[in-house]
């Protein structure tokens, strides 16, 4: 197939000058530049194929460092293809789309009044969610995760750029509204300052009383400090010592709804209490205060009266709790607020809404759909439940939407990716209120109208913390389901998705996992990346989160995921394909010379 | 002691007041999923014997057992149980040949550390 002319070359060089407000000539020798050094920047890329991090020896008690290992090259997966796929392949080959997917960020403002870490006294394993000793240092591991795209702006595999990023969910930890606009920020390339409320840290893991949570300082006498957590008294005035840099996202960015966007602690209703405590100047370090207030709004008996004598209690102080910075912006989103801040965002990388459009805050409707180029659509869905419990369902009238919009895509050659935050092992919550009786859908019934459109290749999404892909196949065709890690607990890992055109009637995914930019062994000298780093020790010894088992096995981290072309693929012509690698390329030029990279 | 039970109990009852189901069992940590470990493990241990996979295994869940099936590169069919009364075990068997059997968390901190 033909690729771009020299005239339609210089023709889209001037065009893309334009849009970018980069120099023609500059431009243009960029891309030239871009052209003769693919295969070279390509395996240069830092990812796990070149370096993995493992768990290493004891350091003290039960705790231990980590270590680097071995790269982890692609394995094929035949699940789908039922058969070897053809060597030429690999010579053969031609990106059609580079992905970046995000999930589970978990954002944290460790200081809010907002959080009910002290429940973990109750059961450690049933909310352990709830505290981590690594919540502190949750945006600088946001950040040095985002150094981890921008530094995989370039597909390890084959040189393209990256096209988009999808971020599946689960963003801000515990409804605050800091919390949603720190994961924007730092996703839009913006500084963050966990010190925005107080120059002095505030918090549980400050507090001798709390001596059930990891307080760096002294860990001694509590379960942290007997598995052998170690002593850093420098550690919580680092963390908030100066604002957390980002570089940025390197591609317009996507974003859905996770359980976390949608109830407190991706379980519960929001209680006027919550609301209440979240803004003021007491936070709760014990069980006591924190089960009594914060989550008293749950009583059914909850009125007004208990609501009077509670907001009595924040203001004249209450056992359990100590007094912290209030902060209005500390307040808890609603449902459509989340939609709504996705706006109020940087024009680059963009796209404004992130997915999100004024339809959506017109009508409600918290799912989407976008070219992420000429040849790939994809569909963000809402999947989480409105009314309790983290697992998800689909809902009815997106359900519907979703077959329309597959028909759609399948007359029109289109590849399709679908995003949600939940997986097919958690689409099975069915709580529903009595005035909404839409039928919630269910993952057997899912995965069964997704296999009609064989256009559908892949969906994309998190919930679980972990790595893992399955395949769903009719027996003739199917498509990938891809897991990724979180951000929060160990392995803290994220992904690069590239499809690719195998030019001999198949296609493949290739799933890269990125771990983010920081030393496999924190050094003490308080830069984000030190304290990512730390936040990954920190997490991979956090026992009640289980964390060996969140990266899964091989077939689930770095792969090459194979399937039969939905159409014939040739129709997707090399001169279009270059067409839109210029424009990415472009944009990633412009995006390199605006943060100096 | 009493009243951190009191707060405990209010804190169960008023959840499941509010929901008409146990949010007290929708706490259970994200992942952890007893099925997707023996998955993992069950892979962990092909991949190091050096077993080709076609289908990699595919699993259900029944009460506690976990059971799950695939298929090698050469055809042969690939067993995973855990057994209810023992879900601290796995047996990986290809074709007739039991290639593990025993704790599966050994596996996956074996994998973790690279000893595998």
């Amino acid at each position: 197939m033909p690729g771009l002319s020299r005239r339609h070359f210089l023709t889209g060089v001037a065009a893309l000058a334009a849009a970018t407000g980069l120099n023609v000539d500059v431009l243009g020798r960029g891309l030239a530049a871009r052209a003769q050094t693919t295969a070279q920047t390509a395996a240069g890329i830092p990812t796990t194929l070149q370096q993995t991090i493992l768990q290493g020896s004891v350091i003290q008690g039960s705790y231990r460092g980590l270590v680097t290992g071995p790269g982890e090259p692609y394995i094929p997966r035949l699940d789908i293809l039922r058969a070897a796929p053809a060597g030429a392949r690999t010579t053969a080959r031609r990106s059609l789309l580079y992905l970046g997917h995000l999930s589970d960020l978990h954002v944290i403002d460790a200081q809010s009044p907002g959080r009910i870490e002290p429940m973990i006294v109750q059961d450690h394993s049933a909310w352990g969610s709830a505290f981590h000793p690594q919540d502190p240092l949750s945006p600088h591991a946001t950040a040095a995760m985002v150094q981890a795209f921008s530094d995989a702006r370039y597909s390890p595999l084959t040189g393209a750029p990256m096209s988009a990023a999808i971020v599946t969910g689960d963003s801000a930890d515990m409804h605050s509204h800091t919390e949603l606009r720190w994961y924007i920020d730092l996703m839009d390339g913006l500084s963050v300052d966990p010190a925005y409320a107080s120059s002095s840290y505030q918090g549980v893991q400050a507090w001798a009383e709390a001596t059930w949570a990891y307080r760096p300082s002294d860990p001694s006498g509590g379960a942290f400090g007997d598995y052998g957590f170690p002593q850093l008294p420098d550690l919580l005035s680092q963390a908030i010592a100066k604002p957390v840099d980002s570089v940025g996202l390197p591609a317009p960015w996507y974003a859905v709804y996770g359980n976390h966007d949608t109830l407190l602690l991706g379980t519960f209703n929001l209680s006027p209490q919550l609301h209440a405590l979240a803004i003021g100047a007491q936070k709760s370090y014990a069980l006591e205060g924190t089960a009594g207030m914060a989550l008293g709004g749950w009583a059914a008996a909850t009125g007004i009266l208990q609501q009077a004598v509670d907001a009595l209690g924040l203001a004249w102080g209450r056992p359990g709790f100590k007094e912290v910075a209030a902060s209005p912006e500390r307040y808890l989103f609603e449902q459509r607020d989340f939609m709504a801040e996705h706006f109020n965002t940087q024009p680059t990388p963009g796209p404004v809404g992130h997915g999100f459009t004024q339809h959506n805050l017109d009508s409600g409707e918290t799912w989407w759909s976008a070219d992420l180029s000429p040849n790939v659509r994809g569909f963000g869905l809402d999947t989480c439940n409105q009314v309790a419990g983290p697992d998800g369902g689909v809902p009815e009238v997106q359900f519907r939407w979703l077959e329309a919009q597959l028909q759609q895509a399948q007359a029109e050659n289109k590849l399709v990716l679908i995003f949600s935050h939940h997986n097919s092992l958690t689409l099975e919550n069915k709580a529903q209120r009595f005035d909404d009786p839409q039928k919630l859908y269910g993952a057997e019934e899912f995965v069964a109208m997704l296999l009609k459109y064989p256009v559908v290749i892949g969906w994309l999404n998190g919930h679980t913390h972990l790595n893992q892909i399955l395949a769903h196949s009719d027996g003739e065709r199917g498509f990938w389901e891809i897991t990724t890690a979180s951000c929060i607990d160990f392995p803290q890992q994220q992904q690069v998705v590239e499809i690719v055109d195998n030019r001999d009637g198949t296609l493949s995914l290739f799933t890269t996992v990125l771990d983010h930019a920081s030393p496999a062994v924190p050094g003490s000298s308080g830069s984000v990346a030190d304290l990512a780093s730390r936040s990954r020790e920190f997490a991979s010894n956090d026992w009640a989160e289980s964390p060996m088992m969140r990266r899964g096995s091989p077939l689930d981290r770095n792969t090459e995921l194979l399937l039969k072309a939905p159409f014939d693929l040739s129709r997707i012509t090399d001169a279009a394909l270059e067409k839109q690698h210029l424009s990415e390329n472009a944009r990633i030029l412009a995006y390199e010379t605006e943060r100096g990279l | 002691m009493k009243r951190r039970l009191i707060a405990a109990s209010v804190l169960a009852a008023s959840m499941v007041a509010v929901a008409g189901c146990s949010q007290v069992e929708a706490l259970a940590p994200v992942g952890g999923n007893h099925m997707t470990e023996i998955r993992y493990a069950a892979i962990d241990i092909l991949l190091a014997k050096n077993i080709d996979v076609l289908v990699a295994p595919v699993c259900e869940q029944d009460g506690e057992a976990v059971s799950c099936t695939g298929e090698t590169a050469d055809g042969q069919s690939i067993t995973v149980t855990s057994p209810a009364d023992a879900t601290d075990t796995v047996t990986v068997t290809v074709g007739d040949e039991a290639i593990y059997n025993g704790k599966y968390w050994d596996i996956l901190d074996d994998a973790v550390r690279g000893d595998l």
